[in-house]
């Protein structure tokens, strides 16, 4: 028995349905059938969800960006650390220096750090107490010689230690000893001199029969013939930050007039998109660390490595899928075009879209004292912001503005940032607290230059930082 | 972007042009892909794999034949690879279970013209299905179908006579498909002519 087939739709027949298949079961037009098959399937269309290709995405350039924001910052802390230890070993090469200076029978290393001090008179050594050596080397590296602020331990403010020819480390006891004087050497070791945090007590420690009780005119004689190096009191100048701040974010976005290019869709709705877009600001934060040097009492440099997670919402509506088409600033690809279900104006349901922003960048920049002691003091600092994008994950506006699709291709790598902040700041102990309001400004659009539409974040937040000195 | 752009873009990497390479196949390749699948998810899922496939292997592509068909044969590829991991394939092509499988009519999704042929082809049992998608519509041979399912030529054929017959009492439940006078046909050819 033959049989005929044809799909049910008469009204709707194409040349495909018009195969009807002389079939009998099990024995029929298998070429026909198959046809009809392959077209219906064929024109079987499905439209991915934005997880899709956010996923291939990030699977194809994530980790890239990912792996350059690592190593970027790998190299600015390792930059940093290098930078504290020649710092450091430089200062170390110093005190060996004076060391070697012949023909002088001590070697004082100040430890004050007051100004003042430079302006007092010669040492006069009121109480020496020396410091048994069980080490005739010292390791430079180890145990620095430093007579800088918040970096000596073992000598206060109020005393000098000397090394001596017989490699032994004396501690003068005494409120004017700012300095001085120089070591006979002809061995150039240095006593090691206890890490921070050993107990003064401890290092002064005599031996017994071995204390040599110094007067004014054991020393100062030598003193004033045979000084070596002055060296003044000096206060700390490099300094380690570490701060961090909740941010929110606001966005301004402008037309590209400049294009002179044509493109297929545009906007009827005037000049100004903003007033066809609706954002809400959103909490985000920022974290990092600079060094900063210290120039003058008031003004200080710094660099450093921060990290800034910036997002808002964007008001939007859910509707079918459609397609959206973005013009570009190029005349080679003139327009891009993709399928969404977001919409602008008017749709199914009312959803809220996050536009976020994971960037890493290197702040620059000065900090100025306006007022204040060394115990409170009034701040202001500002900078520019070199930014590498890591990550976003943020909606585009199409070119008629109906639509909101993603393009994360779309966003720019490299951008830079200005950004200014005020603050008070307390010293306490051998750390300085600060709190204040700071503001971030993007100098580039968020996006490329071939999309028409630019966009310019905006970050407000109140900054929390620790400062502590280096040297 | 012409295809060649698209290409070009592709191989140095350029994100526009792969989003532009997505854009354009994607809605196919997930048809695709959905035919093979249990669900959606699962899907999207495949597409996303094969898509990965498609920009980390193109500069294999050797310009031979269509680009279009190039990427399908990754993405069919990517599903099957996907249902023999899952184990869900082998536990499927059950023969004796599938042919005595019932249609139920209430079964069949009421949607219209290809997704409706596409949704009853889904009803199948996963073995008869892929190995009808498989031949009946990405073109593979019984051979080629056994190497990549790891089974016989024949056991290939059989399932796909199966697969075929099951289709059809499907299509005449859901009235896709019907059964007509041979004058009837005779117009209808008329009307093709």
């Amino acid at each position: 028995m033959t049989r005929i087939w044809y799909t049910s739709k008469n009204q709707q027949l194409t040349s495909v349905h018009k195969i009807p298949c002389l079939m009998d079961r099990n024995f029929y037009n298998n070429d026909d059938f198959e046809e009809f098959l392959k077209q219906k399937a064929d024109q079987h269309k499905m439209y991915p969800s934005d997880r899709v290709w956010n996923n291939i995405y990030s699977s194809l350039h994530g980790r890239r960006r990912w792996m350059i924001g690592g190593f970027a910052l790998l190299f600015l802390f390792s930059s940093l650390f290098i930078g504290r230890q020649a710092v450091l070993s430089n200062y170390t090469r110093v005190a060996t220096q004076i060391n070697k200076v012949p023909a002088s029978p001590f070697l004082a290393i100040n430890a004050g750090n007051d100004k003042n001090q430079t302006k007092r008179p010669l040492p006069v050594a009121t109480d020496l107490q020396p410091v048994k050596n069980n080490n005739n080397s010292i390791d430079e590296q180890a145990a620095p010689l430093t007579g800088s602020e918040g970096s000596n331990n073992i000598l206060s403010e109020d005393r000098a230690a000397i090394i001596t020819p017989e490699k032994e480390l004396f501690i003068i006891k005494n409120d004017n000893a700012p300095v001085v004087t120089a070591p006979a050497a002809t061995d150039h070791h240095l006593t090691p001199i206890p890490t921070p945090g050993t107990e003064l007590h401890e290092i002064l420690e005599p031996e017994a029969g071995k204390t040599k009780q110094a007067n004014n005119t054991d020393i100062l004689p030598l003193a004033k013939n045979k000084t070596a190096a002055i060296h003044p009191a000096k206060p700390a100048s490099l300094f380690i930050q570490f701060y961090a701040s909740p941010i929110i974010s606001y966005r301004r976005l402008y037309n590209d007039a400049q294009t002179g290019y044509t493109a297929p869709v545009s906007a009827n709705y005037g000049d100004n998109i903003n007033k066809y877009v609706h954002h809400k600001p959103a909490l985000g934060f920022e974290a990092g660390s600079k060094i900063q040097y210290k120039l003058s009492s008031n003004l200080s440099v710094y660099a450093g490595a921060q990290l800034n997670y910036s997002r808002y919402y964007v008001d939007a509506y859910k509707f079918h899928v459609e397609k959206a088409s973005i013009a570009l600033n190029d005349s080679r690809l003139d327009t891009l075009s993709g399928y969404t279900d977001i919409r602008n104006f008017s749709g199914y349901s009312p959803e809220q879209l996050q536009n976020q922003y994971w960037q890493l960048s290197v702040p620059l920049g000065i900090e100025i004292k306006l007022l204040g002691n060394k115990k409170l003091q009034l701040n202001v600092a500002g900078g520019i912001q070199p930014t590498f994008l890591v990550s976003s994950n943020s909606y585009l506006i199409s070119s008629d503005y109906k639509n909101y699709i993603q393009r994360p291709d779309m966003a720019r790598s490299f951008n830079v940032h200005t950004n200014f902040e005020a603050f008070l700041s307390y010293q306490m102990g051998g750390i300085r607290w600060q709190l204040g309001p700071q503001f971030r400004s993007q100098l580039l659009s968020s996006y490329s230059t071939q999309y028409r539409v630019r966009e310019y974040l905006t970050e407000f937040g109140i900054k929390f930082g620790i400062t502590k000195s280096l040297r | 972007m012409t295809e060649e752009s698209i290409l070009k873009g592709c191989l140095s990497n350029d994100a526009v042009a792969q989003k532009e390479l997505y854009n354009r196949y994607s809605p196919k390749m997930l048809a695709v892909c959905y035919r093979f699948a249990h669900n959606r998810e699962d899907a999207e899922d495949m597409l996303q794999e094969g898509f990965i496939k498609v920009f980390s292997q193109i500069h294999t592509f050797r310009n031979q034949g269509a680009f279009e068909g190039w990427i399908r044969r990754i993405i069919v590829h990517t599903c099957i690879n996907n249902l023999k991991k899952n184990r869900k394939f082998n536990e499927s092509v059950d023969l004796i279970h599938a042919t005595a499988m019932q249609v139920r009519e209430e079964s069949v999704p009421s949607i219209v013209q290809a997704k409706q042929v596409v949704e009853c082809i889904r009803i199948l049992p996963i073995g008869y299905r892929t190995v009808l998608n498989l031949y009946a519509i990405e073109g593979y041979s019984h051979r080629e179908i056994g190497s990549m399912l790891d089974i016989e030529e024949s056991t290939s054929r059989s399932q796909y006579t199966r697969a075929k017959q099951m289709l059809e009492d499907i299509l005449i439940k859901k009235k896709i498909l019907q059964q007509q006078p041979a004058k009837k046909m005779n117009m209808l050819s008329s009307f093709g002519s």
